[in-house]
């Protein structure tokens, strides 16, 4: 603070810079020197900073890059793992085009055979026939040029016989007309007579075979006509066996209603034959009532006649019936009895097995008891022992007691023997004194 | 002079600044930065790939659970393409159609197995019908085929019956390839059988298949087809229809 008085207005602070130009400009050099160090050290920060980032950054660029790899790794491991589908496939697809190979070569011959057949005019048959087609085998898969370039799948040649002169445009119209069969042409016709006379006419022609009289085997279509086939077999089979089944199920029936009806039959006439039976026995009966009721009479009559007899019997009898119903009565008695007995012998059974277990018990308490016994007897030879120990330490108190008496009593002698020896102590100073010379200053010792 | 040495310390200053900046940028945050954009581009490529992946894991778990149909599609090829080739199975279907349909056997054969390719080239044969030709897209590998012949007597419809249970379906798949038909003219006898006027000896060839167990191993996922098949064989009778009777066969 200044000291100037504010009267004076003077400047608050110093107007005169006093400071030598050179040291001030060393100053002011000095602190450019510090800011341009500053400088450059916040420089060298930021780039250290952008230098950190941008390692931070691609460390982070490459972890994920990292993890992208091992997630294909993986997923190459899986895709590795379904590698069994694509040989699945693989061989599928194989099986599959090789089929369809072989089979797109294939004709069926029976249907062939008969569709030339029914193409030659009547009383025409064939002496030979030969199929010359496009094979499957690369050795007599040669192309030659055709006339008419006209391209087809092989050929058939055909020499026959025909016991009428052929209309040849019909014959080559015919073959032609044949599924799968163009361009026939009649080569040679001759007429020949053979040796047993008449005439006949022998030919010879060939005709071109086209893709459509190829079977297409094993194709889409025909996989799927062969399955219809073999499925309309199936349950044609199943239909007939079912039928089959019902036919026997009905002749089954049939037999069974005919055995029914014949048991009825027999039924019915064994129903005669009881009837007849039940109206002989009632015969029977009514003979046999009959002789009851006479009987009954006769019984009656001796009955009467032996009077006090009957009454004996009846007695006799009642006293059976009573001596009866008693030994039912005892019956009951000893059947209850008997399940007391049982249940006694249970309870009896019950009772053993608890003596047994309380016998098990006692043994058990017996030997416990024992271990007891032993434990006392232990303890009581320890406490004898122990007893015999204070008794003798008690009597070895009591000689110490004793000890200690006579010592006690001892001491009056002692201290009488003491006082006699200071008696005598005393007299022997006093002669003692009597007998040397008195000195002259006063004592009292 | 002083404010001119004060003048260049500045200049200096700035300048090493400058270059403290410059060296910062590009040996400290730059190589950072791009190794991070770098990093980000490659994770942007991976996560494309990886959905990529996803969604062919996806399929495959889809057709996994196809895997049923895949294995019952396969067994019924099998059927007409057996694993083996099982020579005895076809002797014995073979005496089986000869008892079942009542024709004379007189004779038959095996040869020798070969690989088949796929050289059929049937576009223009079935353009030439109006129709389209699957044979010439078909890629296999694997398949083995047996050439056969078969040599027969019987009646036509014995004949007939013996080429329909021969060529159906309730075996393996028989291709014939070649078939000559002669016809007896008279009554007589073959292999001490009687053959009657009428009758005819037939001769086929043809071959039975098989597919070995992972003959499609090295099969491409997606066989390309041909771009231009093959020209069609237009064949005339190479053979002339001139067959020698069969031996034991009646004169005609």
């Amino acid at each position: 603070m200044s000291n100037v008085p504010v009267a004076i207005r003077a400047a608050l602070e110093p107007q005169v810079n006093l400071i030598p130009p050179e040291i001030a400009g060393r100053k002011a050099q000095g602190r450019r020197t510090g800011l341009i160090i500053l400088a450059f050290v916040a420089l060298l920060g930021l780039i250290v900073a952008a230098t950190y980032i941008a390692g931070t950054v691609r460390n982070s660029a490459q972890a994920t890059l990292d993890q992208s790899v091992a997630e294909k790794a993986k997923i190459e491991t899986e895709i590795a793992s379904y590698q069994y589908v694509i040989d699945a496939q693989t061989e599928l697809t194989n099986a599959t085009s090789a089929r369809l190979f072989v089979g797109a070569a294939d004709l069926q011959w029976d249907q062939m055979l008969q569709n030339i057949q029914g193409a030659l005019p009547a009383g025409t048959k064939i002496d030979t026939l030969k199929w010359s087609p496009t094979t499957i085998d690369s050795a007599t898969n040669t192309s030659v040029a055709a006339v008419f370039s006209v391209p087809d799948v092989g050929s058939i040649a055909i020499a026959g016989q025909s016991l009428n002169a052929i209309d040849i445009p019909q014959l080559q119209d015919s073959l032609d007309a044949v599924p799968g069969l163009a361009r026939a042409r009649l080569l040679t016709v001759v007429p020949v007579q053979p040796s047993d006379g008449g005439l006949i006419w022998t030919f010879t022609a060939t005709v071109r075979v086209t893709f459509d009289a190829l079977s297409g085997h094993f194709t889409d279509d025909w996989l799927a006509n062969r399955d219809l086939v073999r499925s309309t077999t199936f349950f044609s089979d199943q239909v007939s066996r079912a039928a089959a089944d019902l036919a026997a199920a009905q002749a089954e029936a049939v037999a069974g209603v005919s055995g029914a009806a014949g048991r009825v039959g027999d039924a019915l006439k064994s129903v005669g034959e009881n009837q007849a039976s039940l109206a002989q026995a009632k015969a029977l009966g009514a003979l046999y009532k009959a002789d009851l009721d006479a009987a009954s009479k006769a019984q009656a009559a001796v009955l009467a006649a032996t009077g006090g007899a009957g009454a004996d019997v009846k007695a006799a009898q009642d006293a059976l019936t009573a001596a009866q119903a008693s030994l039912a009565t005892h019956r009951d008695a000893l059947n209850a009895f008997t399940k007391v007995a049982l249940k006694y012998a249970g309870a009896v059974r019950a009772v053993s097995d608890e003596q047994a277990r309380i016998a098990a018990a006692d043994a058990k308490v017996t030997t416990a008891q024992a271990a007891v016994t032993t434990a006392q007897a232990a303890v009581v030879a320890k406490t004898q022992g122990a007893a015999a120990a204070l008794v003798a330490a008690q009597a070895d108190k009591a000689a110490a007691d004793a000890a200690l008496v006579a010592e006690k009593a001892l001491l009056p002698d002692l201290e009488a023997a003491v006082t006699s020896a200071k008696s005598e102590l005393v007299a022997a100073a006093a002669e003692a004194a009597k007998v040397a010379p008195v000195p002259t200053s006063g004592s009292d010792s | 002079m002083k404010a001119l040495e004060n003048s260049a310390a500045i200049v200096g200053a700035v300048m090493v600044a400058l270059l403290m900046v410059v060296i910062g940028w590009f040996f400290g945050v730059a190589p950072r930065l791009n190794a991070a954009n770098a990093a980000s581009a490659a994770n942007e490529q991976q996560l494309s790939e990886n959905a990529a992946l996803t969604t062919t894991l996806q399929g495959r778990k889809e057709a996994a659970k196809l895997m049923p149909t895949y294995q019952a599609g396969l067994s019924d090829a099998h059927d007409a393409l057996p694993l083996t080739e099982g020579l005895a199975d076809w002797r014995r279907t073979l005496d089986a159609m000869v008892a079942a349909t009542g024709v004379t056997l007189v004779q038959d054969g095996v040869a020798d197995p070969v690989v088949i390719a796929n050289t059929l080239a049937l576009a223009d044969a079935a353009a030439a019908v109006g129709k389209q030709s699957y044979v010439e897209a078909l890629a296999f590998k694997g398949l083995v085929a047996t050439p056969f012949t078969i040599e027969f007597a019987g009646s036509p419809g014995q004949i007939g019956a013996f080429l329909t249970e021969l060529q159906g379906d309730d075996h393996r798949f028989y291709l014939v390839s070649d078939l000559t038909s002669t016809t007896y003219t008279s009554d007589g006898t073959i292999l001490g059988r009687p053959v009657f006027a009428g009758d005819a000896d037939v001769a086929v060839s043809g071959y039975l298949f098989t597919l070995p167990n992972g003959a499609s191993a090295a099969v491409p996922a997606a066989p390309a087809a041909p771009s231009s098949p093959a020209p069609v064989t237009t064949v005339e009778p190479t053979v002339a229809p001139t067959t020698a009777a069969p031996a034991g066969a009646p004169a005609g």
